[in-house]
């Protein structure tokens, strides 16, 4: 594990600088600008949360500046480096050092077990032998895995998963950490738990960690929450919470719902026919929250 | 470093049994072909080296125990004889005729009778026979007696003319056939050709040199062929060689493609499984040469587990099949076992070629989409 500094976002060196990034799918008439021009920068410490509807270009945006999707125009600098302009065998060590991934569908490989998960990406990095094993183990007995460590995939619980493949994020110590939704397939209290872990990767650890998210509960820790809507950063709306899925929505433009003389704001006509059915179910859960002040963009 | 390839190939054991059951299988197959090609190639010169002579020497044009029946006139003798160098000659009559029960029945054999000779008991002693038989009496090889269901006693046929079996005992293979020995004063009338006989042995003298001896029989002995133990026992390889070789060649090749075929599409199936597995590592920093080796690896794991299984399956049914058919001979020689771990090993890197190409066209990006 990487030293725990200090709060690290006090020396405010940036991290993450993008830059004009433009990613277009397909030519001609079947063109999707998926990325439009979106700048963007993110110093150390920072956790930026990235929201927007679907096919807004979130995936997107997180694998260009992953390395894992080369931008058709713009530039990603990574501690300085500008990886836009790296051979594929540069962006191999990229992926190694500098980026960690924690994704949606956790993308552990079922063969091997928890341990050998997060050894696996020293083993990559050139790390081999004991050194790695010990070091896999501790990453991961850090996340409270330790009574898990033997266990396959098959056998852990969604938030387990999300913990293993937060340890193989970080375990190479990279300094900057891309989540895509890693909230969305785990229970409220897995959930809050990733929260709590993420934050504490870029609080405690000191790195930069960029969330693609609908979750509102990161949007509590995040320093910052950007909108991305049609591939381009805009000024963020207010932003209300579907008491249904709980997910973060712009209040304009969504379907709404009087109940008890409160306005309600849904992702989606179907979550509001549900909220129709049984509206003190979800009332009962709600949070006031869901009325809480609109959060500005940068 | 953990064992990826490992966990792969154990994580679905049937497929890797499977995999490994057809090089398994293809070895088995090939080591077998080459055991038995090799044990017909050794016999098929063994006659040639049999006696305890250093010059063979045959009617001009016929240098082929089995197939070429060689008749030189009794004449022969004395002209070899007479050129210098040659100390002895001994005479042989032979012919492959069918051996049998009945008259005109049974299996090919290298019927052959020792005249009176300078060479006659150790040419005798040589190949196995304990005493030559006697007017009406033939002596017959463990082989033969088997195949034909003859023991001692008991009256056998050469085409059409009969012998009691003096005698069973292991005598030297001849040729693609096994022997048997009749008495001289039978082989005559029955080869048809009274006066004249099938092969001189010849032993030369001891400070001469064996190859000018060779050539100076031929010289001075027009009609004839000298030949070393070796040149002879080459001239009748050298029909298995023409006859066995090319089917060998296709048996072995069916084999190998068969073998191929089965670990290419286990190694293919597998990889494309886990394409989001390597989508993945690739993601989390994997070369692609990092990639290509846990594919690599199983392919040559399996191979090598089919290696040993099927080698060692064809030494065991190399063994069971010469018990069973004492006609099969299987010699395994180390050149041949190098040569199929060889190709073993390239096999498993063909099987991988297809598979590597799936796996360097990963996008990594699309461990991002669900
Ligand atoms: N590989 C691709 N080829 C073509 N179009 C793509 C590809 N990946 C994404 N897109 C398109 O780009 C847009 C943005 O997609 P994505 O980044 O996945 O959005 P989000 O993550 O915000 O839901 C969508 O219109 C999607 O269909
Ligand atoms: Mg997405």
């Amino acid at each position: 594990m990487s030293e725990r500094t200090d709060d690290g976002q006090k020396d405010g060196e940036t991290v993450l600088e993008v830059h004009d990034l433009t990613k277009v799918f397909g030519s001609g008439e079947t063109a999707v600008r998926a990325v439009d021009g979106v700048g963007l920068s993110v110093k150390r410490g920072e956790i930026v949360l990235v929201m927007g509807p679907s096919g807004s270009g979130k995936t997107t945006l997180l694998t260009m500046i992953g390395s894992l999707l080369k931008p058709t125009t713009g530039t990603i600098r990574i501690n300085g480096l500008d990886i836009t302009s790296l051979h594929e065998s540069e962006l191999t060590k990229v992926r190694r050092h500098y980026v960690g991934f924690v994704f949606q569908s956790f993308n552990l490989l079922e063969s091997l077990n928890a341990q050998e998960n997060v050894e696996v990406a020293l083993n990559l990095a050139g790390n081999a032998g004991k050194g790695a094993r010990n070091k896999a183990r501790q990453a991961l007995v850090d996340l409270g895995m330790k009574p898990r460590l033997k266990f396959k995939p098959k056998a852990l619980s969604g938030g387990e998963k999300q913990r293993v493949s937060i340890a193989r994020a970080v375990v190479n110590d990279p300094q900057l950490i891309l989540a895509d939704e890693p909230t969305a397939n785990l229970d409220s209290k897995q959930g809050h738990d990733v929260v709590v872990l993420l934050r504490d990767i870029a609080k405690k650890e000191g790195r930069t960690v960029v969330i693609v998210s609908h979750d509102h509960r990161i949007r509590e820790v995040a320093d910052r929450v950007l909108w991305l809507e049609d591939g381009r950063f805009k000024d963020i709306g207010r932003l209300e919470r579907d008491p249904v899925c709980g997910m973060a929505i712009e209040a304009e433009g969504a379907p709404t719902l009087q109940y008890e003389g409160r306005t309600y704001y849904f992702c989606s006509v179907g979550c509001r026919g549900e909220f129709e059915e049984q509206p003190a179910k979800f009332v009962a859960v709600g949070t006031p929250s869901a009325a809480q002040s609109p959060i500005s963009g940068d | 470093m953990v064992p990826l390839a490992r966990r792969y190939l154990l994580s679905d054991r049937l497929r890797l049994a499977i995999s490994a059951g057809g090089v398994a299988f293809a070895v088995l197959l090939i080591v077998l072909i080459l055991a038995l090609y090799q044990g017909i190639y050794d016999r098929a010169g063994r006659l040639a080296t049999t006696p305890p002579t250093q010059l063979w020497v045959t009617q001009a044009g016929t240098p082929d125990p089995s197939h070429g029946a060689s008749i030189l006139p009794e004449s022969v003798l004395a002209q070899v004889q007479a050129v210098p160098g040659v100390r002895a000659v001994q005479p042989l009559l032979a012919r492959t005729m069918l051996l049998g029960g009945q008259p005109n029945s049974g299996t090919f054999t290298f019927v052959m009778a020792l005249p009176q000779g300078p060479l006659q008991a150790a040419t005798a002693e040589a190949f196995g026979l304990r005493s030559l038989p006697g007017k009406g009496e033939a002596v017959l090889s463990d082989l033969v007696a088997d195949d034909i269901g003859a023991g001692r006693g008991d009256t056998i046929y050469v085409g059409t003319s009969s012998f009691r079996v003096a005698e069973v005992s292991s005598l030297v293979d001849a040729g693609f056939s096994s022997a048997a020995f009749i008495g001289s004063e039978d082989a005559p009338e029955l080869f048809g050709h009274p006066h004249a006989f099938s092969f001189g042995l010849v032993t030369v003298d001891e400070d001469a040199e064996v190859e000018e001896v060779e050539d100076a029989i031929e010289r001075e002995v027009p009609g004839t062929n000298a030949l070393t133990r070796e040149e002879f026992a080459d001239a009748t390889r050298r029909e298995v060689e023409e006859g066995f070789l090319p089917v060998v060649a296709v048996l072995i090749g069916v084999a190998y493609v068969v073998g191929l075929a089965v670990i290419a599409l286990t190694i293919y199936t597998s990889t494309v499984e886990r394409i989001r597995d390597y989508g993945v590592l690739k993601a989390v920093g994997a070369s692609p040469l990092q990639l290509f080796a846990v594919v690599i690896r199983q392919s040559v794991v399996i191979a090598l587990i089919g290696y040993v299984a099927g080698s060692a399956l064809g030494y065991v049914s190399g063994n069971f099949i010469q018990d069973a058919v004492p006609e099969f001979a299987t010699i395994y020689r180390w050149q041949d076992l190098a040569a199929v771990f060889g190709a073993a090993l390239v096999m498993s890197a063909a099987a991988t070629l297809v598979p590597i190409r799936r796996v360097a066209g990963i996008d990594p990006a699309v461990v991002f989409r669900a």
